[in-house]
């Protein structure tokens, strides 16, 4: 009983690390994705807003033939 | 692209009105940020995975509504507003909506 007990909680606790693993590995790899460099034809715009969650300010950039944005780390 | 919340733009000539434009997306926390977010409210305070999705949501609604206006030709979109729901309990759905219009400098 005490065996199948450890083992069961064992598998829960090892599926809790795993699953908060993956989402600190996410969130590194989201900060790790923030290229600084708008693409070419990109023009600056004058929106700027604070990332609530990594209180990073960044500014928007706008493709006028594409209409795609894009966001600049301006400071951290 | 101009996005405002009013009526008109200051210092612009709506020219011409495209109709309505939105963007809409629907999120949700994968395990680990669920699991996380429940521990976190056991003490409190902000919920920063929730926080996270809606901020990302909230940026690929706005992302996809200026497409859509562009793809309709628009220089600018007006009285833009938020909306948001939820489906299921994990999941949030957040709407960025306007008026798509063509504006000139006065």
């Amino acid at each position: 009983m005490a065996y199948f007990l450890s083992f069961y909680f064992g598998i829960q606790l090892m599926i809790v690390i795993a699953a908060v693993a993956g989402t600190l590995w996410y969130r590194r790899r989201r900060l790790a994705q923030r290229s600084n460099q708008p693409p070419r034809g990109f023009q600056r715009t004058d929106e700027i807003f604070i990332d609530p969650t990594t209180g990073i300010k960044q500014q928007v950039w706008f493709n006028p033939r594409t209409g795609e944005r894009f966001y600049q780390t301006i400071e951290s | 692209m101009l996005v405002v919340t009013t009526e008109g733009i200051a210092g612009y000539r709506i020219e011409k009105v495209l109709g309505h434009t939105f963007g809409v997306v629907v999120r949700s926390r994968g395990l680990g940020g669920n699991i996380t977010a429940s521990f976190r409210s056991l003490f409190g305070g902000e919920i920063k995975e929730y926080t996270e999705m809606i901020e990302d949501a909230r940026k690929a609604a706005i992302d996809r509504m200026i497409q859509n206006a562009h793809a309709m030709g628009a220089n600018a979109i007006i009285m833009m507003r938020f909306d948001s729901g939820e489906i299921g309990q994990t999941m949030s759905e957040i709407v960025a909506y306007g008026t798509a219009v063509i504006a000139e400098k006065e």
